[in-house]
């Protein structure tokens, strides 16, 4: 008897690889990358690309129009250009953003292993602290934690990342509930690996992917409270420019000069949007499941 | 002369995958007469829901499309009917029952409303009559103090109790045809048993046919009086219980006729239980020839280059396989394949 | 009822952190008297006893709180007049626009959620999943700043902000003209928001068995869809609405700001920039409150629509 083995159509792809093909097919994730990395690129070599320096003062150039003399986006009160202005500001407000989530994704996996882990009171304790905590809105919290804690940029990365580290909790404590009864950590267990190394090596490796998805969701997030705290004046402080301290300072030129009010908030949008297709993207290139498509 | 109920002829089905056009079904002939119990058996991913589903016109448009092919209920064409004429037949003449009990049911309605919303769209029935009706079609399947439970809620129910609710809702207007897809499966053996009686039961009452879909052999051989077998969107053989089961032709129906497990001492002792090495094929990239030629292992070289017919070897026993057709014939189809090919 | 006695250590717990926060500060609610440089180092050391703030903390803090349940929030340091009026006269405002916001959310929200969840993977569905990423992406001060400028300082269609315009009587159709813009930008978020939960947990109930089952009975598809599916599909919707009172009752901090709309948020930032210290821990303790109230509000509602959860 000969059993004909079938040949198969599909490549056995790693589960990297399957996830980048499905990312490619998404066209918003793509638009949204491609956005991305244009301004990412131009705050990194602004220096380089502009000659104008963003702090240059001049007064016989203020409000200059965009489009007129050479400034693409014009120039602010003092004159200075806002095109260099505005792509230094992204610096920060990029940099707010990494850092952030970087800081509450670790923050919230380590509770949420824990919490996950050894379940039980710990568990229901932690996760009612989560809680209450999310529903908090978080505008209140940060503004007095501003106020009071200062409003240096690594304050400013770790406040906000006080308040954020809960979805990424709530998602790695999910993950590690259902990886817990799945065969594989049972085996573990029952061979008798110690919990720290069933953590590090099973758990951390599955739960790699949702993370991955709460931090860009994160990123996203956490420019667009820098920026609110900034223009609400309790962020990062002038001169050095983020867009949100731009924003504040563009309120009283708004019949002379609307389109100080205009670029800033348009790249927080086009960045915020950008990172958050990515970050869908990304979630449907995990696990197409979760798009209900 | 038996009646015809259904009348299912080159049925169709594909859908529209990542990987491709799956072709689910392709090209069955299956005739259900009245007072008929027809058992449909095969492996999972074989077709078998798919034609039921596509019976009532349940299969989700966008993914799915009945591509060609005919079903012909009472003079009508099913495949073509209007919506409105579809939705008349369903639950109605045509009822279906589902593999699931304990995700069946829609959660946030009481038992009652469920069986009495079904009597009430269809027969138009008065709130209170249909309520009444309800009550009654639950004493009917055998649900104690079935007043009270009528105001109970599906996660109130076990999962056998909630198969009968099901069953109530399927018969509450005499169905002439009744779809049974897998109702046991998801069910303990014992409650199994008690379902299957109950099916029976009231096949003499009301009087439905049945088509009952499932992939256990010895359920299909305890309530079935004719048994369809399936594989990758084929019938692969069709015959009465009782000749399909002394003799078996097709090599798939015998090769899941030996992976049954028998309670035995001697049957299997020693020996490792029998089973169909490979595995299904994937519908979106089938091969060419016999589908079940890579598994099959009493193969021939036509087998992987041609599809057999259905041949009808016996009365009222059919079977699609080279093996039964003369040899002549099989060299004949060969050259026919190849000298299309040169 | 075992969910309110949860609640109380809860609460405490929550006002102890605020209690700290604010007292902590570097300054202190003393920040106001010691940066002003006539206020003499006696005098400040008076003020300081008579506000009881040379008590160990622990003792204040149970001091404040006892008074804050029996409902003597203290005097705001800038106005001297009772906190508790402070705040209660700026509660119609925010609940206006606030409650505005809500009803757009709501009348906006979930019919489009449903049109995508319907017309899943069409070029609507992309349409109006983007557009609620990029509505969920704005930054509402922003959003209100442009607003502003496009309606307000170039259509001249609407006022630029305020609660009513100066002068006038109480009038409807202006107190309507003042609201339509802030309430709008302010529920911008939440219909991006509830859109896209509920396209999800549409889709999510229409893949269920029991929806097939509805359609296998022979019901028509509005009735499937109205009656079987969205009965489902709005639970987790409650439970959202929950978890958003606390944003739409009190959160619309920055939109009150940009539109110069005198509610509570506006109160909290002005009382911010002037430390007064009384009124923002006024305010964060009824935040506190709602937070509490809004999860067992949305955890009520579900029990009661949905019959698979009892409560105790």
């Amino acid at each position: 008897m000969k059993v004909r083995k079938r040949a198969d159509k599909r490549t056995e792809d790693t589960g990297w690889k399957i996830t980048w093909k499905r990312f490619r097919r998404h066209k918003a994730a793509l638009t949204g990358a491609v956005c991305l990395s244009v301004i990412c690129v131009l705050c990194v070599f602004i220096s380089l690309v502009r000659m104008k320096d963003p702090y240059q003062i001049d007064v016989y150039k203020r409000f200059v129009v965009p489009g007129a003399q050479g400034f693409i986006f014009g120039t602010d009160e003092l004159g200075r250009d806002i095109f260099s202005r505005v792509f230094y500001a992204g610096r920060i407000s990029l940099a707010v953003g990494i850092f952030t989530a970087l800081i509450s994704v670790f923050i919230g996996s380590t509770f949420g292993i824990v919490s996950g882990y050894y379940g039980g009171r710990t568990d229901s304790a932690m996760m009612r602290f989560t809680d209450v905590i999310l529903t908090f809105p978080p505008t209140f919290l940060l503004l007095i934690l501003a106020a009071f804690v200062g409003t240096s940029l690594l304050s400013i990365i770790l406040i906000i990342s006080l308040t954020r580290w809960m979805p990424v909790a709530r998602i790695v404590r999910s993950e590690v509930l259902s990886l817990k009864r799945r065969d594989f950590v049972v085996a573990d267990i029952a061979v008798g690996c110690s919990d720290l190394h069933i953590i590090f090596k099973t758990l951390l490796v599955n739960v790699m992917a949702p993370i991955l998805i709460a931090m860009t969701l994160t990123v996203a997030e956490a420019i667009l409270i820098e920026s609110t705290l900034s223009y609400l004046g309790y962020g990062i402080q002038p001169p050095t420019a983020t867009w949100g301290n731009m924003l504040n300072q563009a309120q009283s030129y708004f019949s002379k000069a609307p389109w100080l009010a205009f670029f800033p908030g348009a790249l927080i949008t086009i960045t915020v949007v950008s990172v958050n297709f990515i970050g869908d993207g990304l979630r449907d290139s995990i696990d197409p499941r979760l798009r209900n498509a | 002369m038996d009646n015809e109920l259904l009348k299912i002829s080159d049925l169709k089905v594909v859908f529209q995958t990542d990987e491709g056009t799956v072709r689910a079904v392709d090209g069955l002939d299956l005739t259900v007469n009245e007072g008929d119990t027809v058992g449909v058996v095969g492996e999972s991913g074989c077709g078998k829901s798919v034609t039921a589903l596509s019976v009532m016109r349940l299969i989700p448009e966008p993914p799915g499309r009945i591509e060609g092919g005919s079903i012909i209920f009472q003079g009508n064409d099913l495949t073509r009917v209007k919506g409105s004429e579809i939705r008349r037949i369903r639950g109605n003449q045509i009822s279906m029952i589902f593999q699931e009990p304990m995700t069946s049911l829609n959660p946030v309605f009481k038992i009652g409303t469920l069986i009495s919303e079904n009597v009430r769209l269809h027969m138009g029935l008065s709130k209170k009559d249909a309520n009444d009706r309800a009550v009654e079609l639950l004493k009917l399947v055998g649900i104690p103090s079935p007043e009270l439970r009528a105001k109970d809620y599906p996660h109130h129910l076990s999962g056998g109790m909630r198969q009968r609710v099901m069953i109530a809702i399927a018969i509450s207007c005499n169905p002439k045809l009744l779809i049974a897809d897998e109702p046991t499966t998801a069910l303990d053996v014992t409650v199994q048993a008690q379902i299957l009686s109950l099916i029976q039961e009231l096949k003499e009452k009301v009087g439905t046919s049945i088509v009952f879909i499932s992939h256990n052999l010895g359920i299909i051989a305890e309530i079935a009086e004719k048994v369809v077998v399936m594989y990758a969107g084929r019938i692969m053989e069709f015959s009465n219980v009782f000749d399909l089961f002394e003799n078996p032709y097709h090599p798939y129906t015998i090769g899941l006729m030996k992976s049954m497990p028998v309670l035995s001492n001697t049957v299997h002792k020693g020996k490792e239980l029998y089973v169909i090495p490979g595995g299904v094929p994937n519908l979106a990239h089938l091969p060419g020839g016999c589908r079940f030629s890579d598994r099959c292992p009493q193969s021939l070289p036509v087998c992987s280059k041609r599809e057999p017919s259905l041949l009808e070897i016996q009365p009222h026993h059919t079977v699609r396989c080279w093996l039964f057709v003369e040899k002549q014939q099989r060299e004949n189809y060969e050259k026919g394949c190849l000298s299309r090919y040169s | 009822m075992r969910r309110l006695l949860f609640m109380v250590p809860i609460l405490i717990l929550i006002s102890i952190v605020i209690f700290f926060l604010v007292y902590m500060a570097p300054g202190g609610p003393m920040a106001v008297y010691a940066t002003n440089p006539y206020v003499s180092a006696e005098e400040l050391k008076r003020i300081g006893e008579s506000l009881g703030l040379n008590r160990p903390l622990p003792i204040q803090y149970t001091k404040w709180f006892l008074s804050m349940v029996k409902g003597d929030w203290g005097y705001s340091y800038i106005s001297g007049r009772r906190v508790t009026a402070s705040i209660w006269e700026r509660v119609p405002a925010t609940l206006q626009l606030t409650g505005t916001a809500f009803f757009f959310t709501v009348i906006f929200g979930l019919p489009l959620g449903i049109i995508a969840a319907l017309r899943r993977n069409t070029f609507v569905d992309y349409l109006l999943t983007s557009g609620a990423v990029v509505g969920q992406s704005i930054p509402v001060f922003w959003l209100a700043i442009m607003v502003i400028l496009i309606f307000s300082v170039f259509l001249k269609w609407i006022p630029p902000g305020g609660i009513s315009t100066t002068g006038m009587p109480t009038n409807i159709l202006d107190r309507i003209h003042h609201l339509v813009a802030p309430s709008l930008v302010l529920s911008t978020v939440y219909i991006a928001i509830w859109s896209r939960y509920m396209r999800s947990s549409l889709l999510e109930v229409l893949r269920q068995d029991y929806v097939r089952a509805a359609r296998a009975q022979g019901l028509s598809e509005f009735r499937v869809i109205c009656q079987h599916a969205l009965r489902n599909a709005i639970l987790p919707i409650i439970n959202l609405a929950g978890l958003h009172a606390p944003f739409f009752l009190a959160g619309a901090l920055v939109t009150e700001t940009v539109f110069s709309w005198p509610g509570i948020g506006r109160l909290f930032f002005d009382s911010l920039n002037n430390r007064d210290y009384p009124i923002l821990l006024g305010i964060l303790f009824i935040i506190a409150i709602i937070v509490l109230m809004g999860s067992l509000i949305a955890d009520v509602l579900c029990a009661f629509a949905d019959p698979r959860i009892s409560y105790d």
